[in-house]
C-alpha cells in the first residue's frame, strides 16, 4: 500500500514536473529560433528573413514531383540569400487532398508563415477555405487555377510551360527514331512512341501531345500510343504499362508519372526512353535519352522576393523556357542521335524566341481537319470550356489565359489505348 | 538445494476486482509512463521532452483556432466509436466501420451533388443525413445477412467490404461525379451542402455527443441493448432465452453501419466538402481502439478520442515548430496506445515478486499460469 | 509390507486473495498404493493437486518429492520430478493422432522420428493393457480412449506419480472397470497414484488409503478397509447426510409430453436422434440416463425448439388445455406454453445464464420481452432475483454481482430457482447437479421433487446412476441418439442401466 503511494506520488510529481516545463520552454522557444536563423547568416547583418511554409503532396523520396519541389526550394534558398534574403522554410510532408490539407494550412498560418505554398492541384480549395481567414498571409496553390480567378488577393496560382520541355524531349527522342529509320533499323512505319500517361488530364494531354509533335517535327513517320495508368505515382503499374506498350512494339518510351520504372523498364526491353521531373539516366543509362523538368526556384525567387519587398505579386504567374523556368536534365551523349544537342538549342532558342509555336494548328488535325477554334477557360463551373478564344495566330495557346493547361483535344497520330481514367 | 530460492521470480495472480480509484491510478501512470517513455525518445533526437510535450498541448489547446482544430480530428473518431460499440459488445467483429462510413459518405454526396438546387438547404442537409446513415446501415447489412444466415466470418468480410467501397468511391472520382476532366477530383460542394459551423467547427460535434447519450441509453435500457448484451456473452443462452440471434446481429449491424454512414456523412459533409476515397482516412480503425480503450462506455469515448485528437493535432504542431518527424509522434502515440491497452493487464493481474510477501489484502481470484 | 514414501507435502498453504484454498495440509502418498483425494466441491483438492503439478505454487510449506526437498515451478518440474496429472478437461489436439499428442511439447533434440515414439506407446499399452492406436486422430476417439491417451502421455514421460482429477466422471461403468483394473496393474508395478473423486463407491472398490479435505484442511488419511461409506461422507461433510431421496409417489399422473419417431440430424448431418419415442407424464421425474454425448443435450433442445427437428412430433397436453404440437414452434412460443429448461453444460454458464451479468439480469431473460416500449423492465426480474436468492440461499453479495463469479453451486440455484419461478407444466433439467456438493444437490433434488408433487413433468438427465436410480420414477436410457430400454426407477439396477447404456436395441454396441 506504501508503496503504491510512493510511485503514484513520484508519478504525480513527474507530471508536475512536465507541466513546470512546458511553460519555460514556451518562452524559451522562440528564442531558440532566431538562435538558428542568426546562425545561417550571422555575418550579413541586415538581412531580411521571411517564414516560408511549403504543403507537398509527397517528400524527397519519391525523386520525382515533390523532389523537383524540394530541389526549386534548395536552389532558392540559396539565390535568395545572396540577396539578402533569408528564407526559413517549414515543410509539410505527404498531406492527403483532403481536409487535413486545411488543416496544413491552419497549422503553417498560425506558425507565423508569411507564404504559404502548396503544390498539389487537389490542395486549392482546402487552401481556399483558409486564406479568406489569413489575408496578411500569401498563399500560393500550384498547377491548379481558382485562386487566380477569385476574389481574394491574397492566393495565387502558378505553372510553368512544361510543354515547351515535352516538346523539345519529342525532338531528341523523333531524332533518334529518325537515325534508326536512316540505318535501317527499323522502317518508317516502326517510329512508334509508348506514352505512360497518368490520367487523362489536361495537364498530361497537353504534355504528351507537344511531346509528339516534337518527334513528328523531325520524323513524319512518327505514330504514338497512350497508356492511362490511373495513378499519378504506382511504380509497378508504371513499369507494367511501359512493358506493355513496348510489347506493342513501341521503340520510344516516354512518360508522364512519378516514377523511375517506366525508364528501367524500356532498357529491359532495349527500347528508349525520354523522362519527367528527374534526370533518369542513372537509372537507365541505356534507355534514357534525356528529361524535362519545370525548375521552380524560378517562381519562388520571384514571389519570395516580391512579398518581401512588399510589392504586388502576380495572382497568375506561368513562364516556360523564356525564364528558365522550364529546364531539360542532360542530354545522354552516348545514346542520343548525331546532332541532337545542336538541334535542342536550336529548337529552345525559336521557342524562347516565340518564333516557334508548340502548338502550330499547322502541324496537327483532329479528325482530319484543322483546328480553327477551341475554348480555353471554364468560367460558370461546368467544366466545359466556355469562353476565350485559344487558337489564333495559327496557333492553339496553351497557358495563355491561365497558368493550368487546357489543351484537352484528341489529335491524330496519337492513339489513346484506354481512355477510362 | 533451498526451495525458498528456487521460487519463480515473478509471478502472476489474477485480481478479483480493485477499487475504481486504484484502477484509475494505475492507467494514469500508464499514460504518464508512456509519455516518460516518449520524452526519452524525443531526447535520442537531441531536442527538449518538456519543450516538445509543451508544444504538443500548445499546439492543439494552446489557441482557439488549434482547439478547433483538435475537435474536428475528434468528432469522426468519437462517432465511429460510437457506432462500433454496438457491435463490440455483441462480439461481432466489425471492422468495416471505414467502409460504412465511405457509403454513408456517397449517399450523403449523390445528394449534395445532384439535389443542390431542389431543396432549401435545411432540408438538403436532412436528406443528406439519413441518406448517409441509410447507405451505411444498408452496407453493413450485408455481412451481417451472411454471418446470420450461414456464420461468415464477419471480421474477414466486413473488412474486405472496405476495400470495394473506396474502389467504388475511386470510380466515382474518376468517372461520373469528375470535375475538371482527367482530375479525379470531385467538385467541393455548394455551400448549401455543407454542415454549419457552430463555434467555429462544424456542427458535427452536437450529432456525435447527441449519439453518445444515445447509445449510452441504448445499450443500457433498452430491450435491444439488453438483447445485445446476452448474445455477446453467450449465443447458446439468447437462443435459449428466445432472441432471434441473426435478427439481432442484422439489426445491431445496421445501426452501426448507420451511425458510421452517418458519421461519413458528417466528413464530407463538415470537413472535406467533397467526396474522395479517403473520406474515412483510417478512422473506421483508430475508432476500434477509442472503444476499447473506453471499454465501451460512451462518455469515456470523448476522453480517449479527444486524447488521440490532442496527439493527433498536437505531433503536427510538434512537426512545424520543433521539426521532429511525423513518424516520431507516431511512435508516441503507439507508446500510449500500448500502454494503456497493458495496463488493463496490471489492473486485471497482480505480480508476486520473489522474496516479497503477498499481500494478503488484495482479494485474488485463481492464479494464472505463470513462469519466471 | 515396507512402504515408500513418493510424494510429502508439509504444512502446505494457498491462498487466492481472502480465500485460503488450503490451509496447512499435510499429504504423503506411498509408491504402490492408490490414494483417494476426497471432499466436496470447492474443498480444495484439485489446488493442492495443481501444486503438485505445477500450475500453482505454494504460498507456504514444502514439498518432497521421494525424500527430497523438490520446487515445482512449471508443468515440466513436475515431469522432471516424475509427476504426471491428468486433468478433467482433457488437453488434446484434436487434428493429432494419440502418438502426435503424446510427444507433443517434448523437447528432444534431434528430428522428430514418429515410428519410434509409435513403438514406444505401443511399448506402454501392451504393459499395462491399454487399447489404443497410437496412429489414431483424437477426434476419431471414444471419451475413455481420449482419457487413456492422457495416461500414456503422462507415463511416456516417465511418470511414476499420477493425478487423475475425476477421471470417471465421464465413462460408463465398464468403461471405468477397466480403468480400475488398469490402474491397479500400475499400482502393482510400484506406481503411486492419487484419484481426486467424490463417488464413495469407487473410493472403496479402488483405493488403498483415503485421505480427506474440508474446506481447505485436512481432515485425516484413512485406510479404506477399516473405514465406511457413512464414516468418509461424515468426514467430507461434518455432519451425517441421508443417502436417501426423497421419493414420493404422485397420486394421478397423467400423460403430458408424448414424443413420436423424433429423428434430428447436426450441422454436418449426423444422425443425434433416431427415432426417439416416449411420454413423459405430469407428476413423474423421468430420468434420462447415457453415456455423455448419446443425444441427451439434442433431445432436451428438440423439445425446447432450440434443435432442428427432421421428422416425428411432440405432442404437448398441458393440463386443461388443448394439446398440440410442439414441432415447428419457435423457442419462444414454447416456452410460454409451460416447458421450461435448466441445461447445465459443462461450463455451467453456456446455456441459459448470462455470465457477465448479475441475478437481475439473469432473471431478465425470462422476461425481458415483456412490457411495451423500447426500455426494458428491471423492477420484476429483480424482485425475482432477490426471491430466489433468499430462498435457495445463493451466496453472492447483491442481484447485481456478475453470475461468472459466483461458485458452481450458486450458479446453478440461480438457473434452476429460476426456470422453477416460471411455473411450468414440464421442467426439463440436464446436468443439475453437475459439480455440486451433497448438500446442494439434494437442495436441488427437493426442488425437483417439489415440481413433480404439483403435477409438473420433470425430465431429469443426470450422470450419477445413483441419484437416477434414488431420484426418478422411470429411467429412460438413450444410447448412441436410440431409445434403448426404458425402466421403472425403484425396480432396476445400476447394471442393467450400465448395459443398456452400451446397447442398442438389444444389440451390442461397437
Amino acid at each position: 500500500m506504501k508503496k503504491f503511494l510512493a510511485l503514484l506520488l513520484s508519478l504525480a510529481m513527474l507530471f508536475a514536473m512536465a507541466a513546470c516545463g512546458d511553460s519555460g520552454s514556451n518562452t524559451q522557444e522562440p528564442t531558440g529560433n532566431n538562435q538558428g536563423s542568426t546562425d545561417d547568416g550571422g555575418e550579413e547583418t541586415g538581412n531580411k528573413t521571411i517564414k516560408v511554409g511549403m504543403i507537398c503532396i509527397g517528400d524527397e523520396n519519391d525523386q520525382g514531383y515533390t523532389y523537383n519541389f524540394i530541389r526549386g526550394v534548395d536552389a532558392t534558398t540559396e539565390h535568395l540569400a545572396q540577396r539578402g534574403i533569408d528564407v526559413e522554410w517549414v515543410f509539410k510532408y505527404n498531406i492527403l487532398e483532403d481536409s487535413s490539407c486545411e488543416e496544413a494550412n491552419i497549422e503553417l498560418a498560425e506558425e507565423g508563415c508569411q507564404i504559404i505554398i502548396n503544390n498539389s492541384f487537389g490542395f486549392e480549395p482546402y487552401m481556399l477555405k483558409v486564406a479568406p481567414d489569413y489575408p496578411e498571409i500569401t498563399f500560393i496553390a500550384c498547377t491548379n487555377q481558382a485562386s487566380a480567378v477569385d476574389d481574394l488577393e491574397n492566393t495565387h496560382n502558378a505553372f510553368a510551360n512544361i510543354y515547351e520541355g515535352r516538346y523539345l524531349a519529342g525532338v531528341a527522342a523523333g531524332m533518334k527514331m529518325q537515325e534508326m529509320i536512316d540505318s535501317g533499323e527499323i522502317t518508317a512505319d516502326q517510329a512508334k512512341i509508348g506514352y505512360v500517361g497518368a490520367f487523362s488530364f489536361a495537364e498530361v494531354i497537353s504534355g504528351f501531345t507537344a511531346y509528339y509533335l516534337g518527334a513528328k517535327s523531325v520524323c513524319p513517320s512518327v505514330s504514338m500510343e497512350v497508356q492511362f495508368v490511373g495513378s499519378w505515382s504506382d511504380a509497378t503499374e508504371e513499369g507494367n504499362a511501359a512493358s506493355a506498350l513496348a510489347d506493342r512494339g513501341c521503340i520510344m518510351i516516354s512518360q508522364h508519372s512519378d516514377n523511375t520504372t517506366p525508364a528501367t523498364t524500356a532498357q529491359s526491353k532495349g527500347v528508349f526512353h525520354t523522362g519527367y521531373n528527374n534526370d533518369m539516366i542513372s537509372v537507365a543509362p541505356e534507355a534514357s535519352i534525356i528529361g524535362t523538368r519545370i525548375d521552380w526556384s524560378v517562381y519562388f525567387d520571384y514571389a519570395i522576393e516580391t512579398i518581401v519587398n512588399g510589392e504586388p505579386l502576380d495572382q497568375d504567374w506561368c513562364h516556360g523556357m523564356d525564364a528558365g523556368a522550364v529546364v531539360m536534365t542532360p542530354l545522354n551523349e552516348d545514346i542520343a542521335a548525331a546532332g541532337t544537342a545542336e538541334k535542342l538549342a536550336e529548337v529552345e532558342e525559336a521557342i524562347r524566341s516565340g518564333e516557334l509555336q508548340v502548338f502550330d494548328t499547322s502541324t496537327f488535325t483532329v479528325d482530319g481537319q484543322e483546328v480553327t477554334s477551341c475554348l480555353a477557360i471554364d468560367t460558370d463551373g461546368d467544366f466545359v470550356a466556355d469562353s476565350e478564344e485559344a487558337v489564333f495566330d495559327g496557333a492553339f495557346h496553351e497557358s495563355y489565359f491561365q497558368s493550368a493547361p487546357y489543351f484537352t483535344l484528341q489529335i491524330d497520330g496519337i492513339e489513346w489505348l484506354n481512355d477510362a481514367y | 538445494m533451498n526451495p525458498e530460492t528456487k521460487t519463480p521470480l515473478v509471478r502472476l495472480a489474477k485480481r478479483e476486482a480493485m477499487e475504481p480509484w486504484k484502477a484509475w491510478c494505475i492507467r494514469i501512470g500508464s499514460i504518464l509512463l508512456a509519455l516518460v517513455l516518449g520524452g526519452l525518445l524525443i531526447a535520442a533526437l537531441g531536442k527538449n521532452p518538456l519543450a516538445a510535450y509543451g508544444t504538443i498541448l500548445d499546439g492543439s489547446l494552446g489557441r482557439a483556432s488549434a482547439l478547433r482544430q483538435t475537435a474536428k480530428i475528434a468528432i469522426p473518431l468519437l462517432g465511429t466509436a460510437l457506432a462500433i460499440a454496438p457491435c463490440f459488445k455483441m462480439r461481432f467483429w466489425n471492422i468495416g466501420a471505414e467502409g460504412q462510413i465511405t457509403a454513408g459518405a456517397i449517399a450523403a454526396s449523390y445528394f449534395a451533388l445532384f439535389w443542390v438546387d431542389k431543396v432549401p438547404s435545411a432540408l438538403l442537409l436532412v436528406i443528406m443525413g439519413l441518406s448517409g446513415a441509410l447507405a451505411g446501415g444498408l452496407w453493413a447489412l450485408i455481412p451481417a445477412f451472411f454471418k446470420a444466415r450461414w456464420n461468415t466470418n464477419e471480421t474477414l468480410f466486413t473488412l474486405m467490404m472496405n476495400y470495394i467501397i473506396i474502389g467504388v468511391v475511386r470510380w466515382l472520382q474518376g468517372g461520373p461525379w469528375e470535375g475538371r476532366p482527367g482530375s479525379q477530383i470531385i467538385p467541393q460542394f455548394d455551400s448549401a451542402a455543407c454542415l454549419p459551423k457552430v463555434f467555429g467547427v462544424h456542427c458535427g460535434w452536437i450529432i456525435v455527443l447527441i449519439l453518445v447519450v444515445f447509445i449510452y441509453i441504448y445499450m443500457r435500457y433498452t430491450k435491444h441493448g439488453y438483447e445485445i448484451a446476452v448474445i455477446g456473452d453467450s449465443v447458446n443462452t439468447a437462443r435459449y432465452a428466445g432472441m432471434n440471434v441473426g435478427r439481432v446481429i442484422m439489426r445491431t449491424m445496421f445501426l452501426s453501419g448507420a451511425i458510421s454512414g452517418l458519421v461519413g456523412f458528417i466528413v464530407a459533409s463538415g470537413a472535406d466538402n467533397t467526396l474522395h476515397d479517403g473520406v474515412a482516412a483510417g478512422v473506421g480503425f483508430t475508432a476500434i481502439t477509442v472503444a476499447w480503450l473506453a471499454q465501451l462506455n460512451p462518455f469515456a469515448m470523448i476522453a480517449i478520442s479527444g486524447m488521440l485528437a490532442i496527439l493527433s493535432k498536437g505531433a503536427d504542431t510538434l512537426h512545424t515548430r520543433m521539426d521532429v518527424p511525423a513518424s516520431i509522434s507516431d511512435i508516441i502515440t503507439g507508446m500510449l496506445l500500448f500502454c494503456m491497452l497493458g495496463c488493463e493487464f496490471f489492473i486485471n493481474y497482480r505480480l508476486i515478486f520473489r522474496g516479497g510477501k503477498s499481500s494478503p489484502e488484495a482479494p485474488d481470484g485463481k492464479e494464472a499460469v505463470k513462469h519466471a | 509390507m515396507e512402504t515408500v514414501c513418493a510424494i510429502e507435502m508439509r504444512n502446505i498453504t494457498k491462498r487466492f486473495g481472502s480465500v485460503t484454498a488450503n490451509d496447512h495440509i499435510n499429504f504423503r502418498l506411498n509408491r504402490g498404493e492408490i490414494l483417494a483425494l476426497l471432499g466436496e466441491n470447492g474443498s480444495g483438492k484439485t489446488t493442492l493437486m495443481n501444486m503438485l503439478s505445477g500450475i500453482y505454487f505454494p504460498d507456504e510449506g514444502e514439498i518432497f518429492v521421494n525424500g527430497k526437498p523438490v520446487s515445482i515451478r512449471s508443468p515440466k518440474d513436475a515431469y522432471d520430478n516424475g509427476i504426471g496429472m491428468i486433468h478433467q478437461h482433457y488437453k488434446l489436439v484434436d487434428v493429432f493422432t494419440a502418438a502426435e499428442n503424446i510427444v507433443l511439447g517434448l523437447h528432444e533434440s534431434g528430428r522428430l522420428d514418429i515410428k519410434a515414439v509409435n513403438e514406444k506407446v505401443r511399448a506402454i499399452c501392451e504393459k499395462y493393457g491399454f487399447d489404443i492406436d497410437p496412429t489414431q486422430k483424437i477426434y476419431d476417439m471414444s471419451v475413455s480412449q481420449k482419457q487413456t491417451v492422457e495416461i500414456v502421455k503422462v507415463l511416456y514421460r516417465g511418470a511414476d506419480i499420477l493425478i487423475l482429477d475425476e477421471p470417471t466422471a465421464v465413462l460408463t461403468p465398464q468403461e471405468t472397470e477397466k480403468l480400475f483394473s488398469i490402474l491397479r496393474s500400475m499400482k502393482a508395478d510400484g506406481k503411486a497414484i492419487v484419484i481426486i473423486t467424490h463417488k464413495l463407491h469407487e473410493v472403496m472398490e479402488l483405493s488403498d488409503r483415503v485421505a480427506v479435505l474440508r474446506k481447505g484442511a485436512s481432515i485425516g488419511t484413512v485406510a479404506t478397509c477399516e473405514t465406511s461409506p457413512q464414516a468418509l461422507t461424515d468426514m467430507m461433510v461434518g455432519h451425517a447426510v441421508t443417502l436417501n431421496i426423497q421419493r414420493p409417489q404422485y397420486e394421478h399422473p397423467e400423460k403430458r409430453l408424448e414424443l413420436q419417431g423424433i429423428t434430428c440430424f447436426d450441422a454436418e448431418g449426423v444422425k443425434k436422434l433416431d427415432d426417439v419415442s416416449f411420454t413423459a407424464m405430469g407428476g413423474e421425474i423421468l430420468g434420462i440416463a447415457g453415456i455423455a454425448g448419446s443425444g441427451q443435450k439434442e433431445l432436451l433442445e428438440a423439445i425446447a425448439g432450440l434443435y432442428p427437428v427432421a421428422s416425428g412430433s411432440i405432442r404437448y397436453s398441458p393440463a386443461g388445455r388443448e394439446p398440440s404440437d410442439l414441432v415447428g414452434k419457435t423457442p419462444m412460443q414454447i416456452k410460454k406454453a409451460g416447458v421450461a429448461m435448466a441445461f447445465v453444460p459443462e461450463d455451467r454458464l453456456g446455456m441459459g445464464l448470462v455470465g457477465s451479468m448479475g441475478m437481475t439480469g439473469n432473471m431478465m431473460l425470462r422476461s425481458w420481452r415483456k412490457g411495451k416500449g423500447a426500455f426494458v423492465n428491471s423492477r420484476d426480474p429483480n424482485e425475482l432475483a432477490r426471491q430466489v436468492w433468499k430462498e435457495l440461499d445463493v451466496v453472492t453479495p447483491s442481484t447485481e454481482f456478475p453470475v461468472r463469479r459466483m461458485s458452481g453451486g450458486n450458479v446453478q440455484k440461480v438457473l434452476v430457482g429460476r426456470e422453477i419461478a416460471s411455473a411450468p407444466s414440464v421442467l426439463m433439467t440436464a446436468y443439475a447437479v453437475r459439480g455440486l456438493d451433497i448438500n446442494t444437490s439434494y437442495t436441488i433434488y427437493n426442488l425437483l421433487t417439489e415440481q413433480k408433487m404439483k403435477g409438473v413433468a420433470v425430465i431429469f438427465v443426470g450422470e450419477d446412476l445413483d441419484v437416477l436410480l434414488e431420484l426418478c420414477d422411470r429411467i429412460l436410457v438413450l444410447c448412441g441418439g436410440k431409445v434403448s430400454g426404458v425402466v421403472d426407477g425403484r425396480t432396476a439396477s445400476k447394471e442393467e442401466i450400465g448395459l443398456l447404456m452400451t446397447r442398442v436395441g438389444g444389440k451390442e454396441a461397437e
